[in-house]
């Protein structure tokens, strides 16, 4: 509870004003297409469970309540609390500037630190990570079994390929790293990499994850890395925003793989030879969209923010068109009113029925702007629209950006 | 006096409602809460029922009455935020956001048929889409997520209430569901083929029983109202005054030529106090960058640009003439941005008052436009009595012939003392108004309700009589109207 007692004004902000439900709040004149017109539904847990407690101020009242002891934290509240992807979008239509994501992850770690009985699968993470330094029960020895170059090299730009890359996604791992060669680039991958702990901070389980930051950081610094390269929208805003709140300012450089690829495609240093002749759509991943964007609110001025998240936001897009035959379609809800996949902050393996249907609705999303294939950059985002699509028996393809780039130069 | 909710009762509500649409669990009754804007007190309730239509309302009702439970309806959004219960137990909290179904649109009679669950942002996104040429009547300042019948149940402000009156004022019919399970309609839709064209029916206006009655009388399930006409013609001039009193007076000048669809201003404190946190914002510099002491806004939509031209002109040369005859007025030029963000409908500019302090209150009156100016006086005294930023709000009602005055009281809910000095701040005032002439808008049940009465004995006593008559059982939204 003491770090919920640091959010408490925040939390009392709350005038209930239920902005926090939709995607445009305020920009109820936007023009759409089909059943996208106007502000609509922006929250994936409301939007399924309909119930005020899903939304984000309900959340908010039921926490103020907790700690006012109105009503105690049970198993019945961690699973409210719990059913929530951490989007961030709530946060994003909020006017009185409450970090409502925030705010969860603090609950759920009062919930934690009260030695209440987690969900099972969750509970999984921490014994893992404890054991194997991933939360997939995998040996650690495996963890860069997928690359065949020389590891722990001597290099300025390291690869963080985190334990989706490393055991669940590693055609992914392979595609970073082959455009990181064929960039012409001296990247260096570690054998003593352990997680990034997002699934544990997302959780509430944050005891274990001081370790794991400690470890990255002292790998990365010593092995003399100046900019760090993620493929894993997770990993890469757990080092960005979570990091420096427990070791202080990193001694490298971090970069999500979209804004780095655009980096080197401005400067011609990309060839894209191979074509892709298909319509095509993007999904922000909301952890290297929205969660860097508020996450820069925080320090910037109205305008610098406004600029700087018009940039983030169209640097993946930028990369996606760049690839010749791309026939670009945007969905409607884009950027910082991005629909979540619904598979972040646990919800993939506490709560999958809420986790495929948030997807299903972001295939529908696509589908209805004609897009042949829904492209994304994060290995949650992708394996989770990837299910939701085969359930729905939708013929859109789902694609990683990283596959595709690689495919193409 | 009421009974609990039992789980008897719980088991029956579901059979009527079905399981998903009804819950009583701890952590969702707490989710309803609120506390600030229309108030800080409420109750919570014991169960929440979502129904999905009118037949369902009306079983809830019976089997509220017939057990004398009560029960709080909730249209969904910010204008109904405050429709929590007043009274312990809290009983039902009929929630009906389900019903959020636009039923009609007549653009021969210019009205639509909407169901309470309608938020503005939505209604205000089908006409664009839709009838670009027509506006619903959607609260000005109001989240997008309040309710067309929320706020018109409270006679709350249209976006055009400076021209048409409060939103009240625009319901042509409404079904309402009283607490015997009988479904009434009102004004021509009481006849069983008319449509709901006209407020009046074959006798008195019983509509005007369930405007402002805080649900105390029944449940609203369907509401006609009418439409307004629309154009992208639009433009807001802005006037800055030394005093209220010029505030006031020079733009009932201006009013009174019925050229402007909103009327709104106050004082320069409605500028900085949506900005930040008190500790972070210079006021200093607020001042020194043009905001003037008291300003007005007028909105003008025109038919075309030379209507618009003859409205921002004739404007202009009222405040011209009102300048000559001794006013201290200049115009004040508006950033494009300002601009925008005020025509921009449903906005969210009265959201972020909770950044000064942590939280805000609007405690809201109506007086002839003429004492808007005293009003402001005697709100602005006593805020920096009680050391409440002063932040004042004021806006004409039709055509300048009431003012909705409005104090913005900004406060730490996470300070018990800030708590209970708003709460001091709003006992005194609440007197000194009502002995003023003055007229509350949304009484509260602790402070104003018990005020009104006494002020208003003969008025109060009819209501309780005919309260008695619609809900001999008291079971709906007991408390909140001074009434049981």
């Amino acid at each position: 509870m003491a770090g919920l007692k640091n959010y408490k004004k925040d939390i009392y902000r709350c005038i209930h004003c239920k902005a926090c439900r939709f995607a445009y709040s305020g920009e109820p004149d936007k023009s759409g297409y089909g059943d996208y017109w106007g502000m609509v539904h922006g929250c994936p847990a409301g939007n399924l469970n309909e119930w005020e407690a899903y939304w984000g101020s309900g959340k908010l009242w039921i926490i103020r309540a907790i700690m006012e002891n109105n009503l105690e934290l049970t198993e019945e509240e961690r699973d409210i609390l719990f059913q929530c992807p951490e989007c961030g979008n709530c946060e994003v239509q909020c006017d009185n500037l409450i970090p409502i994501t925030k705010i969860i992850e603090e609950a759920r770690a009062a919930y934690v630190q009260k030695g209440l009985p987690l969900q099972e699968r969750h509970k999984v993470f921490s014994e893992s990570i404890e054991e194997n330094n991933n939360p997939y029960r995998e040996p650690h020895k495996d963890r860069t079994k997928w690359f065949h170059g020389q590891k722990n090299k001597k290099a300025d730009v390291g690869y963080f390929v985190g334990c989706t890359g490393s055991y669940r996604l590693q055609d992914t791992a392979s595609a970073t790293a082959g455009l990181l060669g064929k960039l012409g680039e001296n990247f260096a991958i570690f054998e003593d990499e352990v997680c990034c702990g997002s699934p544990l901070l997302r959780t509430g389980q944050t005891k274990p994850v001081e370790r794991l930051i400690r470890s990255n950081v002292k790998l990365f610094k010593e092995a003399g890395i100046k900019e760090l390269v993620f493929s894993c929208a997770g990993c890469y805003r757990t080092f960005k925003v979570d990091y420096p709140q427990y070791v202080g300012e990193l001694p490298f450089a971090v970069k999500y793989v979209t804004e780095y690829v655009y980096g080197k495609i401005k400067k011609g240093h990309l060839k894209l030879k191979g074509r892709y002749d298909k319509k095509v759509t993007w999904h922000d991943p909301c952890h290297s969209g929205r969660h860097i964007t508020l996450h820069a609110r925080e320090t910037m001025d109205r305008k610098q923010y406004r600029e700087f998240s018009e940039e983030w936001y169209a640097m993946p897009k930028k990369v996606l068109t760049s690839v010749p035959g791309v026939e670009y379609r945007e969905m409607y809800r884009v950027g910082e009113n991005s629909w979540c996949c619904g598979a972040g902050g646990g919800v993939k393996s506490g709560y999958s029925n809420l986790a495929i249907e948030t997807a299903k609705e972001r295939i529908k999303e696509a589908e209805d702007v004609g897009a042949d294939a829904l492209v994304t950059a994060c290995p949650f985002c992708y394996l989770n629209l990837r299910d939701a699509a085969k359930e729905a028996g939708s013929k859109i393809e789902v694609v990683d950006l990283l596959k595709l780039l690689d495919s193409v130069t | 006096m009421y009974k609990r909710v039992s789980s008897e009762i719980v088991s029956q509500l579901a059979e009527i409602v079905g399981d998903r649409y009804v819950a009583n669990s701890k952590a969702i009754l707490a989710s309803y809460l609120s506390k600030g804007i229309m108030g800080i007190e409420a109750e919570l309730p014991e169960v929440v029922v979502r129904p999905g239509g009118v037949d369902e309302v009306r079983k809830v009702l019976q089997l509220a009455n017939e057990n004398k439970i009560p029960v709080t309806p909730l249209s969904g959004g910010l204008s109904g935020g405050f429709s929590l219960p007043a009274v312990k137990p809290g009983g039902i909290l009929l929630d009906l956001t389900r019903m959020d179904s636009i039923l009609d649109i007549d653009l021969d009679a210019r009205y639509m048929v909407v169901e309470p669950g309608v938020t503005t942002g939505r209604v205000w996104a089908h006409f664009r889409r839709n009838h670009p040429d027509w506006a619903p009547p959607i609260p000005d300042g109001a989240p997008p997520a309040a309710t067309v019948v929320g706020d018109a149940l409270e006679r709350g402000f249209t976006l055009a209430t400076s021209l048409y009156g409060p939103q009240a004022d625009l319901v042509l019919g409404m079904e309402v569901v009283l607490p015997s399970g009988k479904v009434l309609r009102t004004g021509s839709w009481a006849l069983k083929k008319a449509k709901p064209f006209y407020k009046w029916g074959p006798g008195p206006d019983i509509g005007g029983l369930f405007l402002g009655a805080q649900g105390s009388m029944g449940v609203v399930t369907k509401m006609a109202i009418k439409i307004l006409p629309h154009s992208e013609h639009k433009d807001i001039v802005a006037f800055g005054f030394d005093s209220p009193e010029d505030m006031v007076n020079a733009s009932l000048e201006v009013l009174k030529k019925e050229v402007s669809v909103m009327a709104q201003g106050g004082n320069w404190w409605l500028v900085p106090t949506r900005l930040g946190p008190e500790e972070k914002i210079d006021l200093e510099m607020t001042k020194k960058s043009g905001v003037p002491d008291w300003f007005m806004n007028f909105e003008l939509w025109g038919r075309d640009e030379a209507d618009l031209n003859y409205r921002r002109n004739l404007v202009r040369e009222v405040m011209r003439e009102q300048r000559n005859s001794g006013v201290k007025s200049e115009e004040w030029e508006l950033h494009p941005r300002q601009k925008a963000s005020r025509l921009l409908k449903p906005n969210k500019i009265a959201i972020p008052y909770a950044l000064f302090k942590g939280s805000y209150l609007f405690i809201t009156w109506y007086t002839p436009w003429r004492d808007a100016a005293e009003f402001c006086r005697v709100a602005e005294e006593k805020m920096n009595a009680y050391g409440i930023p002063p932040v004042l709000w004021v806006a004409a009602i039709d055509n300048g012939r009431q003012a909705i005055c409005m104090p913005i009281v900004c406060y730490d809910p996470t300070d018990d003392s800030s708590v209970e000095k708003i709460r001091a701040f709003n006992e005194e005032t609440t007197q000194i108004f009502y002995d003023s002439g003055w007229l509350n808008y949304r009484p509260d049940p602790t402070v104003h309700a018990p005020a009104a009465a006494r002020n208003a004995p003969e008025y109060f006593d009819l209501l309780r009589r005919i309260k008695k008559l619609l809900d001999p059982n008291g079971i709906m939204h007991p408390g909140r109207l001074g009434l049981p």
